[in-house]
């Protein structure tokens, strides 16, 4: 059987060889280009542009809305938070989806529902989640202050979203809750391809529950972690939604990172140039990590 | 033929027929018809069926003028704005309140070669006038909102106060005998993104200063300066007002309000539209808004206006659609929808005459001053001065540095 299939094979690649592949993946290739390239070149002319109030486009001005963005006094700021934000979501997420994996890989009863509910956060609309938060963490009407309350762990209601000592710690809860679905799926489906015989020789040779999960399930998932690590550091870094329900970046730029940041000197103060030199950086910066992704990921199918 | 079959034959021929009259009114229509794009913003879920009986109204009566109407949000109506603008798709026809960018650009065209003659004469002057820039109106008003003192009736009971606060040292007294009393915020202040500009307004106004004064950016005057520190005693010092000012935006504070639990707030007209359905219980007053002892009584007023890119190829039409959507009738239902106030002398007399709150909001609209939109780099002064207010507010800087900062900013010698 086997040489057969092969040169069936043989036989269908020569059928789509030279310039006909090409023509097959144009269409694709048409709408990656217009829905990609496209609006990336765009935004690289824009960084390099003079771009008035209105949005017209008035040609190339001498790197300025770079050195306007460095000149920025709130940048150090939004970047420290972006790195915050990034590191702690993706690092927490990380942790705890490993134990909830852990635990949905037992068999228990309810587990099924337990796995289904887990995708909850995911499968909503993060504005929802964000909202939802925002309203828990409410100082007026917020259930939080009134569950403490009841309890009389507080006297007076707490202004949890006012300081971004408070409120940062929210919004990366928020964010974290939001990461752990797809960390905890990416990583079950890990433990599942772990073969059990493994652990049966461990247990022969008298290891215990901690050098099992260190010697085996953690380098067997070791594909996985970086899989989902890589992911999320690109999807957490570019969220936008949790922060600008939330708090909207403020008081004072204390909770902005780079996205909200942009998005506020583009449609607010209306520096669409400054707001494109600084989607650059964040691009080149997500390019690098989609890079890493691709390269880790071919490496796992050689 | 199956009955499958049967099914396909009638989907092909419905489909067909289709078609075939969309390619029909597509000959029809090339001839003679003009049509532009009319782009509004959205002040309530009323403003899009009332826009959209309208312009079907006014088709009917026009069958060779087509109106593309977009009804976009507050949110991303700028975003829009602009992104269509850059991709040379301008709007015939925006509805809109900041305009001095597309002023710069050179994009709008002289209201007057728009607007008819007998409109023009209908719009009061001042208001008209209000949106020249360097002496040439581009932009016809649309609506106005002026902002007065909401007080909660029974909160005022409760601590024993008899009459709203005029001048700024009853207010602070009034404010400490309700925090005393009636143990609730006596006082709603915003200092966010959302309308902090409003509430730098109110305090820079009441003290007879502002943002310019003279065409030059005044933000530290010494006014100015009096004024917030007048309101950073209040948050700071007297803690009469919500506690946060930075972490709440008007709409939230509106609904403190709503819900018995604020003494007073300073907002626009179109706040008992709003009452009426949230809280249809509660006891408020309205009064003009208290200033300081011995300045003359003003207000913030906010206006938004119609404007027509010079890109249209449709100024006929559009002086029609203008015509017909000023018509008494029609304005009149809109402003009543939205809660604001004309800006037609017609429908100003029949609406002040047929409710004494508007008739005094309109009374008010006349000593009111504005923000400085006439100026491009308005947007970003206004978030320099609401962080350096905010600045102040949360203790990081004293009032008169703060100012000098933004001061400097506007200047440009940061």
């Amino acid at each position: 059987m086997e040489p057969l299939t092969r040169m069936a094979q043989r036989k269908r690649r020569g059928r789509f060889s030279g310039l006909s592949v090409y023509l097959w993946i144009l269409p694709s290739l048409l709408l990656i280009v217009a829905i990609i390239f496209v609006p990336v070149f765009e935004l690289f002319r824009t960084s390099f542009s003079e771009v008035t109030r209105s949005g017209l486009v008035k040609g190339w001005n001498d790197f300025q809305n770079y050195l306007d963005l460095f000149r920025e006094e709130n940048l150090l700021l939004v970047l420290r938070n972006t790195l915050v934000w990034t590191v702690v979501v993706v690092g927490v997420a990380t942790v705890l989806s490993m134990g909830i994996a852990l635990l949905l890989n037992r068999r228990f009863f309810g587990r099924r529902v337990v796995r289904s509910v887990i995708i909850f956060p995911w499968a909503t609309s993060l504005i929802i989640t964000a909202s939802v938060w925002k309203w828990i963490f409410d100082y007026n009407y917020g259930t939080l202050n009134l569950i403490l309350k009841f309890f009389h762990l507080i006297g007076a209601n707490v202004y949890w979203l006012a300081q971004p000592s408070s409120s940062f710690p929210v919004l990366l809860w928020a964010g974290i809750f939001d990461t752990i679905p797809f960390t905890t799926i990416v990583i079950l489906a890990g433990l599942q391809s772990i073969p059990d015989v493994l652990y049966e020789s461990a247990d022969i040779d008298g290891a215990g529950g901690y050098r099992k999960f260190a010697h085996i399930t953690l380098p067997m998932l070791k594909q996985p972690l970086t899989v989902c690590t890589v992911l999320n550091i690109i999807y957490v870094f570019n969220s936008f939604p949790i922060i600008w329900t939330i708090t909207r970046g403020d008081p004072l730029n204390q909770t902005d990172t780079v996205v909200t940041y942009l998005y506020k000197l583009a449609f607010q103060v209306n520096k669409m140039g400054q707001a494109a030199s600084i989607s650059v950086l964040s691009f080149l910066f997500l390019l690098f990590f989609s890079i890493l992704y691709v390269t880790l990921t071919q490496e796992r199918k050689k | 033929m199956s009955r499958r079959g049967w099914t396909r034959l009638v989907v092909l021929v419905l489909v067909t027929a289709v078609l075939a009259s969309f390619s029909l009114t597509g000959c029809s229509t090339a001839s003679a018809k003009s049509s532009f794009t009319f782009l509004a913003a959205q002040y309530s879920t009323a403003t899009e069926p009332f826009l959209k009986d309208l312009v079907a109204r006014f088709e009917k009566e026009n069958p060779n003028i087509t109106v593309n109407l977009q009804v976009v949000g507050w949110d991303v109506i700028n975003q829009r704005v602009n992104t269509l603008i850059s991709t040379n798709q301008a709007p015939d026809l925006l509805n809109i309140d900041l305009f001095s960018a597309y002023v710069n650009d050179n994009l709008l065209m002289d209201a007057s070669k728009v607007i008819s003659p007998a409109l023009k004469a209908n719009i009061y002057e001042s208001l008209y006038a209000g949106n020249a820039i360097k002496g040439t109106t581009y932009a016809i008003p649309l609506l106005s909102s002026v902002r007065s003192l909401y007080y909660n009736k029974d909160i005022f009971a409760t601590a024993g106060i008899a009459t709203p606060p005029k001048t700024w040292s009853e207010l602070r007294a009034d404010c400490k005998l309700i925090k005393e009393k009636a143990a609730v915020d006596a006082y709603g202040i915003e200092m966010t993104n959302f309308e902090g500009e409003a509430f730098f307004s109110y305090f820079a106004f009441g003290n007879g200063g502002g943002w310019k004064k003279d065409g030059k950016w005044a933000l530290n005057s010494a006014e100015n300066i009096e004024a917030f520190t007048f309101m950073n005693d209040l948050v700071n010092t007297d803690k009469t007002t919500n506690a946060q000012p930075t972490a709440i935006n008007r709409d939230e504070l509106q609904k403190v309000f709503a819900a018995g639990k604020l003494g007073m707030m300073m907002t626009a007209n179109f706040f008992p539209t709003i009452l009426k359905t949230d809280a249809p219980n509660l006891n408020y007053g309205v009064a003009p808004m208290p200033c300081n002892d011995g300045k003359p009584q003003t207000s913030l007023f906010v206006q938004d206006s119609l404007m027509v890119f010079k890109s249209t190829k449709s100024v006929p039409a559009i002086t029609k659609f203008l015509d017909f959507f000023y018509k008494d009738a029609n304005y009149q239902t809109f402003l009543t929808n939205e809660g604001f106030l004309p800006v037609t002398k017609t429908v100003g007399t029949a609406m002040a005459a047929s409710d004494p709150m508007t008739a005094e909001f309109i009374k008010e609209l006349q000593s009111a001053q504005t923000y400085p939109v006439d100026d491009t780099r308005y947007p970003e002064i206004k978030f320099a001065a609401i962080a350096a207010l905010q600045k102040v507010l949360l203790g990081q800087m004293s009032v008169t540095d703060a100012l000098n900062e933004v001061q400097a900013t506007a200047d440009g010698t940061t």
